[in-house]
């Protein structure tokens, strides 16, 4: 059995796929493509602040978290999300979309973040992409040229959040019924009172 | 691959004599196996007269230990499904119970509020044939009594006589305090 | 769309089935109620005769807004949904959440709670595939391997009870640990599972797996090749059973298992094509022996010790951040990317189900199919609609 694929922590490997992300942010930048590479701190083991005790006392000594997490590439010109996406692809081999997910992180932001969770079988490593979408013009380029697995993963997230993802071959909902009303996964969404005459409260 | 060595390819052809004995003595296998379980002990139980016995950490329905409850309501903030509700009025120490009552029509028996009870008095039981015929019947009451039991009422009245006695003797020092005060003057 | 549909070139032992006379087509509904789509799913097929020439999935009717539920209820209150996605395998579920959740937290559970987990999620992949395997059989007409499936399963069940007392939705893996220790002779109750597992598992394989029937209903049927299943974000045994060496346990190791020594089972066509129905349960069938032999290694291994960490209570506050955790289930990739404000609810909890990847690719399978075969083809993607719809 291969056992060259390395184990940092309990829930998989995480040096891989920071210098994996290194990797791809510089290649990206060479090919003159407009990212940003983000390497915030992961959480340490049994950091103090984490317990049920020491929770409480830890955010009133430090009111201002830092963030928390895997390194992500973010692309700055959503725009240009298909020539970054195919790079990844055809260049440095991402040739699986294992996710494409959209986040509303508050509802006074004027932008949601489209998420994406790549998977290089090649090289195994993984790789986060996002990219920012004004709520405002809330449009971004649909992904099913490069990977077709993004179809059903742009549809949930079309209906969820109000993204028009141009150039989908097949932009019905997924889940929600065809005459739901809003985008439930918004911050700002509001819950119907009732829906064909059945009270939802 | 796997470590298992593979099947083995499938037998060759086998003649017509072959084809009937090979009938002849799977029918027998078969039936001879089937003849077996005739004569044991049947698998199957009398439910709902006889029942199957449940595992010692069986999540059935609730049963709370009354005496115990101090009335926190740390079950009902850790269920996800708010199916907790209860009510109950304090007299000093002793508890009133008026409700402790588990909706079974929400409850999903994660065992979640089981967890966070101080006073480990909320179990599951082992009980789980939930049959109704009306929904109402699925909100099940905890409570073994309401109100305040002949002993709890002892307590309290005891509780209440000593408090009536303490304040009654703070009353009399402060009086007798303030007559020596006034003798003073 | 182009890159899917079905001109290729016959590989050996597959017919073309051409008509002289077009009829008009029909449309079938093929569920919500349906037992060969395992759950209220329903595909609109359009049938030209025998043969299918379109079809369409129409999902939601188990829609349970999982994800929404998620950013309302506390970081532990949302583990008993977890359970509800994938109700098969509910221990996994389970892991994959605890994992994202101790992944934001930034802590590593103690070892034993470590192996006991492993143990638990292979022994839920068994437990899942058993009944992958033995529906199936239902599906194309084997009614007998259904019953013989459920009868080592209903031990499994017995296993799973004794230590979280629940049979089918276990909230028992929690973020920080389990909620309980194993408890006494359940080591040698496993023990004994294990060593009974392999002479059964004899059976299936001889009265369905290698069955003629069931090799002329499975083999060459429902081909994915490689390229597509790797283009559709398929995993599991479906981009296994496609001939692609890739297993999240060996390949981007998480828990114990890269001290644990097993094969990754890979689709090799041994009665059709490499990544036809044949295959993906070939791929399950050998997966139930790997997993046998892990529960072995990890009896062994298991060290005594705590199974909770010391600092993880009731009420999780993640410092801000997120995290995507993604773990093998049974049917694939689980995964959930999680993202905190340091609150004790979630602000966003995203569900990345394996069935609903390969779903996907299912309904580009079919035209050009029989009508026969769409129930073949659909229940070799082993799909469970609650994951699907969530």
């Amino acid at each position: 059995m291969a056992k060259d694929a390395t184990r940092d922590t309990a829930w998989g490997p995480v040096e891989i796929h920071r210098e994996a992300a290194r990797a791809a942010a510089d290649a990206l930048r060479s090919a003159g493509c407009p990212v940003e590479l983000h390497e915030p701190n992961l959480p340490t083991y049994a950091p103090p602040g984490e317990g049920k005790r020491l929770a409480k006392k830890h955010k009133e000594e430090n009111p201002e978290y830092e963030w928390r997490g895997d390194s992500y590439l973010l692309l700055t010109d959503r725009l240009r999300l298909l020539e970054v996406a195919r790079f990844l692809r055809d260049e440095l081999g991402y040739d699986m979309l294992i996710d494409a997910t959209a986040v509303d992180f508050d509802a006074a932001d004027d932008h949601l973040w489209a998420v994406y969770q790549l998977l290089a079988l090649g090289r195994k490593t993984r790789l986060t992409l996002k990219t920012m979408v004004p709520k405002a013009d809330c449009r971004i380029d649909s992904l099913v040229p490069v990977w077709p697995a993004a179809n059903w993963h742009e549809r949930e997230a079309a209906e969820m959040f109000g993204i028009v993802y141009t150039g989908h071959p097949d932009p019905r909902p997924l889940l929600l019924p065809e005459d739901w009303v809003g985008h439930p996964l918004r911050k700002d969404y509001q819950y119907p009172d009732e829906y064909h005459g059945i009270s939802c409260k | 691959m796997a470590s298992l060595q593979q099947p083995a390819a499938p037998a060759n052809e086998r003649s017509y004599w072959g084809n009937v004995w090979q009938a002849v003595k799977s029918t027998a296998v078969g039936l001879g196996i089937t003849f077996r379980y005739l004569w044991s002990k049947p698998f199957t139980v009398q439910y709902p007269d006889e029942k199957l016995p449940t595992d010692d950490r069986y999540r059935g329905i609730h049963y709370l230990e009354q005496d115990l409850c101090i009335y926190c309501q740390a079950c009902a903030k850790a269920c996800p499904v708010d199916c907790i509700s209860m009510d109950a009025k304090r007299h000093g120490k002793e508890l009133e119970w008026n409700f402790f009552r588990v909706d079974y029509q929400k409850c999903m028996f994660c065992e979640l509020c089981v967890y966070p009870c101080p006073k480990d008095c909320i179990h599951m039981g082992r009980e789980y044939a939930l049959v109704a015929e009306d929904r109402s019947e699925f909100v099940l009451e905890l409570t073994t009594w309401q109100g305040l039991t002949e002993a709890q009422k002892v307590r309290v009245a005891e509780a209440e006589a000593k408090k009536a006695a303490k304040k009654a003797a703070k009353k009399a020092a402060a009086a007798a305090k303030e007559d020596k005060e006034g003798e003073e003057k | 769309m182009d890159d899917t549909t079905m001109e290729r070139p016959l590989r050996e032992g597959e017919r073309l089935v051409e008509l002289d006379v077009r009829t008009q087509d029909v449309e079938i509904n093929m569920g919500p109620q349906h037992p060969a789509t395992h759950g209220v799913l329903r595909v609109l097929l359009r049938a030209d005769g025998e043969i299918l020439t379109g079809a369409q999935s129409h999902l939601g009717y188990l829609h349970r807004c999982a994800e929404k539920i998620g950013e309302s209820v506390d970081w532990l209150q949302y583990l008993p949904y977890t359970d509800r996605y994938d109700y098969l395998s509910a221990m996994n579920n389970n892991l994959a959440y605890s994992l994202a959740v101790e992944k934001l937290l930034g802590i590593e559970v103690p070892e034993r709670a470590q192996y006991i987990r492993v143990i638990l999620a292979e022994l839920n992949r068994i437990c899942s595939h058993l009944v992958a395997v033995g529906t199936y059989g239902l599906d194309i007409g084997a009614f007998t391997p259904f019953f013989y499936a459920l009868r080592e399963r209903e031990l499994l069940l017995d296993i799973f009870e004794k230590i979280c007392g629940a049979r089918l939705t276990y909230a028992f893996i929690r973020p920080g640990g389990l909620m309980n220790d194993a408890p006494a002779g359940w080591t040698d109750q496993v023990r004994a599972f294990t060593d009974l597992f392999e002479r059964k598992w004899r059976e299936y394989w001889d009265l369905l797996v290698d069955n003629k029937i069931f090799v002329e209903r499975t083999a060459n049927v429902g081909v994915i090749s490689e390229e597509q299943a790797i283009a559709w974000g398929c995993t599991g045994p479906m981009l296994r059973g496609s001939g692609v060496d890739w297993d999240l346990r060996r390949d981007q190791p998480y828990l114990v298992y890269d001290r644990l020594d097993f094969e990754v089972v890979v689709g090799q066509g041994y009665r059709g094509t490499v990544g036809d129905c044949f295959d993906r349960n070939y791929v399950r069938m050998y997966e139930m022996l790997e997993s046998n032999r892990i529960v072995r290694q990890c009896l062994e291994q298991m060290p005594e010790g705590e199974i909770q960490h010391p600092e993880v209570g009731l009420v999780l506050r993640p410092a801000p951040g997120e995290a995507y955790v993604g773990i093998e289930n049974p049917r694939g990739e689980l995964g959930h990317y999680l993202v905190s404000d340091g609150n004790k609810i979630a602000r966003r909890l995203r569900v990345r189900g394996p069935s609903f990847s390969n779903l996907a690719l299912a309904e580009h399978l079919l035209p050009g199919c029989m009508l026969a075969d769409a129930a073949a083809i659909i229940g070799s993607v082993d799909i469970v609609v609650g994951e699907t719809d969530r």
